[in-house]
Protein backbone atom coordinates (compact mmCIF):
# COMPACT_ATOMS: atom_id res chain seq x y z
CA UNK A 1 0.00 0.00 0.00
CA UNK A 2 1.37 3.52 -0.73
CA UNK A 3 -0.11 6.22 0.73
CA UNK A 4 -2.04 7.76 -2.44
CA UNK A 5 -4.26 4.40 -1.68
CA UNK A 6 -4.22 4.48 1.65
CA UNK A 7 -5.88 8.15 1.25
CA UNK A 8 -8.32 6.65 -1.19
CA UNK A 9 -9.29 4.12 1.06
CA UNK A 10 -10.72 6.68 3.30
CA UNK A 11 -14.13 6.92 2.69
CA UNK A 12 -15.28 9.84 5.25
CA UNK A 13 -16.46 12.68 2.97
CA UNK A 14 -15.95 14.90 6.31
CA UNK A 15 -12.10 14.04 5.92
CA UNK A 16 -11.72 15.09 2.21
CA UNK A 17 -10.28 18.72 3.00
CA UNK A 18 -8.07 17.16 5.43
CA UNK A 19 -6.80 14.31 3.00
CA UNK A 20 -6.38 17.88 0.35
CA UNK A 21 -4.54 19.57 2.70
CA UNK A 22 -2.19 16.50 4.06
CA UNK A 23 -1.29 15.65 0.48
CA UNK A 24 -0.67 19.32 -0.04
CA UNK A 25 2.16 19.56 2.57
CA UNK A 26 3.29 16.21 1.99
CA UNK A 27 4.04 16.85 -1.66
CA UNK A 28 5.45 20.78 -0.76
CA UNK A 29 7.98 18.76 1.96
CA UNK A 30 9.34 16.63 -0.32
CA UNK A 31 9.93 18.57 -2.88
CA UNK A 32 11.88 21.22 -0.74
CA UNK A 33 15.13 22.49 -1.25
CA UNK A 34 16.75 21.31 2.05
CA UNK A 35 17.34 17.60 3.12
CA UNK A 36 15.83 18.24 6.25
CA UNK A 37 12.20 18.82 4.96
CA UNK A 38 12.74 15.64 2.43
CA UNK A 39 13.37 13.77 5.02
CA UNK A 40 10.38 14.98 7.36
CA UNK A 41 7.98 14.47 4.53
CA UNK A 42 9.08 10.89 3.95
CA UNK A 43 9.50 10.23 7.71
CA UNK A 44 5.72 11.40 8.36
CA UNK A 45 4.63 9.18 5.14
CA UNK A 46 6.61 6.10 6.26
CA UNK A 47 5.33 5.88 10.16
CA UNK A 48 1.47 6.88 8.48
CA UNK A 49 1.70 4.14 6.74
CA UNK A 50 2.89 1.89 9.04
CA UNK A 51 0.45 2.91 11.60
CA UNK A 52 -2.23 1.79 8.35
CA UNK A 53 -0.66 -1.59 8.26
CA UNK A 54 -0.60 -1.96 12.19
CA UNK A 55 3.19 -2.08 13.07
CA UNK A 56 2.61 1.50 15.54
CA UNK A 57 -0.29 1.81 17.29
CA UNK A 58 -2.08 5.03 17.49
CA UNK A 59 0.05 6.28 20.31
CA UNK A 60 3.01 5.59 19.01
CA UNK A 61 2.60 7.53 16.20
CA UNK A 62 1.29 10.58 18.03
CA UNK A 63 4.76 10.12 20.00
CA UNK A 64 6.55 9.82 16.70
CA UNK A 65 5.16 12.74 15.22
CA UNK A 66 5.93 14.62 18.35
CA UNK A 67 9.37 13.63 18.65
CA UNK A 68 9.78 15.04 14.93
CA UNK A 69 8.24 18.39 15.83
CA UNK A 70 11.19 18.60 18.76
CA UNK A 71 14.39 17.49 15.91
CA UNK A 72 13.02 20.19 14.11
CA UNK A 73 13.09 22.51 16.87
CA UNK A 74 16.81 21.19 17.26
CA UNK A 75 17.50 21.52 13.53
CA UNK A 76 16.04 25.39 13.53
CA UNK A 77 18.25 25.98 16.33
CA UNK A 78 21.08 24.80 14.94
CA UNK A 79 20.30 26.29 11.54
CA UNK A 80 20.85 29.85 13.51
CA UNK A 81 23.74 28.87 15.31
CA UNK A 82 25.09 28.05 11.96
CA UNK A 83 23.85 31.17 10.03
CA UNK A 84 25.44 33.48 12.77
CA UNK A 85 28.76 31.92 12.96
CA UNK A 86 28.98 32.45 9.16
CA UNK A 87 28.32 36.28 9.37
CA UNK A 88 30.11 36.55 12.57
CA UNK A 89 33.42 34.48 10.65
CA UNK A 90 32.79 37.05 7.68
CA UNK A 91 32.84 40.10 10.17
CA UNK A 92 35.58 39.37 12.89
CA UNK A 93 37.71 38.21 9.46
CA UNK A 94 37.18 41.36 7.98
CA UNK A 95 37.72 43.10 11.16
CA UNK A 96 40.80 41.15 12.22
CA UNK A 97 42.48 41.57 8.24
CA UNK A 98 42.18 45.30 8.87
CA UNK A 99 43.79 46.05 11.97
CA UNK A 100 46.60 43.34 11.44
CA UNK A 101 47.76 44.01 7.94
CA UNK A 102 45.59 46.88 6.18
CA UNK A 103 46.29 49.78 8.56
CA UNK A 104 50.10 49.26 7.81
CA UNK A 105 49.94 49.51 4.16
CA UNK A 106 47.51 52.76 4.18
CA UNK A 107 49.36 56.21 3.49
CA UNK A 108 48.08 58.74 5.23
CA UNK B 1 48.43 63.97 18.65
CA UNK B 2 44.80 63.90 18.70
CA UNK B 3 42.60 60.83 17.81
CA UNK B 4 39.80 62.95 16.50
CA UNK B 5 42.23 64.29 13.68
CA UNK B 6 44.61 61.79 13.40
CA UNK B 7 43.08 59.20 10.20
CA UNK B 8 44.98 56.33 10.98
CA UNK B 9 44.41 56.45 14.28
CA UNK B 10 40.22 57.63 14.03
CA UNK B 11 40.71 54.46 11.82
CA UNK B 12 41.86 52.34 14.31
CA UNK B 13 40.07 53.26 17.21
CA UNK B 14 36.93 52.87 14.93
CA UNK B 15 38.11 49.05 14.04
CA UNK B 16 38.28 48.63 17.74
CA UNK B 17 35.11 49.63 18.79
CA UNK B 18 33.32 47.53 15.96
CA UNK B 19 35.75 44.56 17.17
CA UNK B 20 34.41 45.01 20.80
CA UNK B 21 30.80 45.07 19.84
CA UNK B 22 31.45 41.92 17.44
CA UNK B 23 33.20 40.25 20.65
CA UNK B 24 30.94 40.96 23.36
CA UNK B 25 27.37 39.39 23.96
CA UNK B 26 25.53 40.48 21.33
CA UNK B 27 22.45 38.82 20.29
CA UNK B 28 24.04 38.78 16.63
CA UNK B 29 27.10 36.65 17.94
CA UNK B 30 27.33 32.87 18.93
CA UNK B 31 29.88 31.88 21.57
CA UNK B 32 32.59 29.66 20.36
CA UNK B 33 33.37 26.23 19.80
CA UNK B 34 33.06 24.35 23.36
CA UNK B 35 35.05 20.42 23.36
CA UNK B 36 33.44 19.82 26.78
CA UNK B 37 29.79 20.87 25.67
CA UNK B 38 30.62 18.48 21.91
CA UNK B 39 31.69 15.76 24.61
CA UNK B 40 28.27 15.94 26.52
CA UNK B 41 26.06 15.61 24.12
CA UNK B 42 27.91 12.49 22.72
CA UNK B 43 27.76 10.71 26.17
CA UNK B 44 24.25 11.76 26.51
CA UNK B 45 23.28 10.37 22.96
CA UNK B 46 24.91 7.19 23.70
CA UNK B 47 23.55 7.40 27.47
CA UNK B 48 19.93 8.11 25.79
CA UNK B 49 20.03 5.30 22.71
CA UNK B 50 21.40 2.50 25.61
CA UNK B 51 18.08 3.51 27.53
CA UNK B 52 15.81 2.79 24.41
CA UNK B 53 17.56 -0.21 23.81
CA UNK B 54 17.58 -1.39 27.39
CA UNK B 55 13.88 -0.57 27.22
CA UNK B 56 12.86 -2.44 24.20
CA UNK B 57 11.08 -5.39 23.69
CA UNK B 58 13.98 -8.42 23.17
CA UNK B 59 14.06 -12.38 24.10
CA UNK B 60 14.09 -13.01 28.03
CA UNK B 61 13.71 -8.90 28.51
CA UNK B 62 10.45 -8.11 30.80
CA UNK B 63 9.49 -4.68 32.20
CA UNK B 64 11.23 -3.52 35.05
CA UNK B 65 9.95 -0.49 37.51
CA UNK B 66 12.91 -0.27 39.35
CA UNK B 67 15.80 -0.87 36.55
CA UNK B 68 13.80 2.19 35.17
CA UNK B 69 13.49 4.52 38.04
CA UNK B 70 17.09 4.27 38.54
CA UNK B 71 17.84 4.24 34.49
CA UNK B 72 15.57 7.58 34.89
CA UNK B 73 17.70 9.03 37.72
CA UNK B 74 20.63 8.41 36.16
CA UNK B 75 20.07 10.24 32.90
CA UNK B 76 18.24 12.72 34.77
CA UNK B 77 21.38 14.00 37.13
CA UNK B 78 23.61 13.61 33.68
CA UNK B 79 21.00 16.30 31.73
CA UNK B 80 20.71 18.43 34.69
CA UNK B 81 24.84 18.37 34.90
CA UNK B 82 25.21 19.16 30.76
CA UNK B 83 22.52 22.14 31.15
CA UNK B 84 24.50 23.66 34.13
CA UNK B 85 27.36 23.46 31.68
CA UNK B 86 25.67 25.19 29.32
CA UNK B 87 24.06 27.68 31.10
CA UNK B 88 27.88 28.18 32.31
CA UNK B 89 28.76 29.29 28.51
CA UNK B 90 26.36 32.57 28.51
CA UNK B 91 24.65 31.35 25.12
CA UNK B 92 21.06 30.85 24.82
CA UNK B 93 21.22 28.55 21.59
CA UNK B 94 23.37 26.38 23.30
CA UNK B 95 21.25 25.60 26.65
CA UNK B 96 18.37 25.32 24.24
CA UNK B 97 20.15 22.73 22.63
CA UNK B 98 20.54 20.62 25.84
CA UNK B 99 17.07 21.56 27.32
CA UNK B 100 14.97 20.07 23.94
CA UNK B 101 17.01 16.83 24.59
CA UNK B 102 16.77 16.35 27.90
CA UNK B 103 13.04 17.14 27.61
CA UNK B 104 12.82 13.94 24.91
CA UNK B 105 14.41 12.10 27.59
CA UNK B 106 12.32 12.75 30.09
CA UNK B 107 9.10 12.19 28.04
CA UNK B 108 10.78 8.95 27.15
CA UNK B 109 10.90 7.79 30.84
CA UNK B 110 7.55 8.77 31.25
CA UNK B 111 5.97 6.97 28.36
CA UNK B 112 7.69 3.99 30.04
CA UNK B 113 6.10 4.89 33.61
CA UNK B 114 2.40 5.18 32.27
CA UNK B 115 2.29 2.21 29.88
CA UNK B 116 4.28 -0.01 32.58
CA UNK B 117 6.02 -1.61 29.23
CA UNK B 118 8.50 -2.31 27.64
CA UNK B 119 8.83 -0.35 23.66
CA UNK B 120 7.38 -2.66 20.82
CA UNK B 121 10.44 -3.33 18.63
CA UNK B 122 8.96 -1.56 15.49
CA UNK B 123 8.24 1.85 17.33
CA UNK B 124 11.77 1.93 19.27
CA UNK B 125 13.40 1.28 15.91
CA UNK B 126 12.11 4.54 14.81
CA UNK B 127 11.84 6.50 18.40
CA UNK B 128 16.00 5.37 18.35
CA UNK B 129 16.81 6.72 14.80
CA UNK B 130 14.46 10.00 15.28
CA UNK B 131 16.00 10.89 18.99
CA UNK B 132 19.71 10.11 16.95
CA UNK B 133 18.72 12.46 14.22
CA UNK B 134 18.10 15.41 17.40
CA UNK B 135 20.92 14.61 18.81
CA UNK B 136 23.21 14.61 15.71
CA UNK B 137 21.45 18.47 14.90
CA UNK B 138 22.77 19.40 18.34
CA UNK B 139 26.14 18.26 17.94
CA UNK B 140 26.12 19.97 14.67
CA UNK B 141 24.83 22.97 16.45
CA UNK B 142 28.40 22.69 18.49
CA UNK B 143 30.50 22.12 15.45
CA UNK B 144 29.51 24.85 13.39
CA UNK B 145 30.52 27.61 16.00
CA UNK B 146 33.71 29.32 15.45
CA UNK B 147 36.95 27.89 16.43
CA UNK B 148 35.59 24.25 16.17
CA UNK B 149 37.71 22.31 14.22
CA UNK B 150 38.06 21.62 11.03
CA UNK B 151 36.02 25.23 10.54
Amino acid sequence: MNIDELLNSIKDQALDSAKKEFKDYLTQAKNEQTAYAKETGEKVEKWVLMYAQKQIDKTELELLLDERRWTTRQHLNTLDIATRSRVQKILNGLIDITLDALIAGIKV
Amino acid sequence: MNIRTHPTRRITATLVVLAAVALSGCALFVSSYDTTNFEKLTSLKAYHLKFIDDFTEGKGKSFDRSALDKAADVGELKFREAEEYAQGLHDQTRVTGVQNLHGRFTAHCNTLKRSNALFHEEFSKELRAEIGNNYDEAIKGEKVRPGAPGS
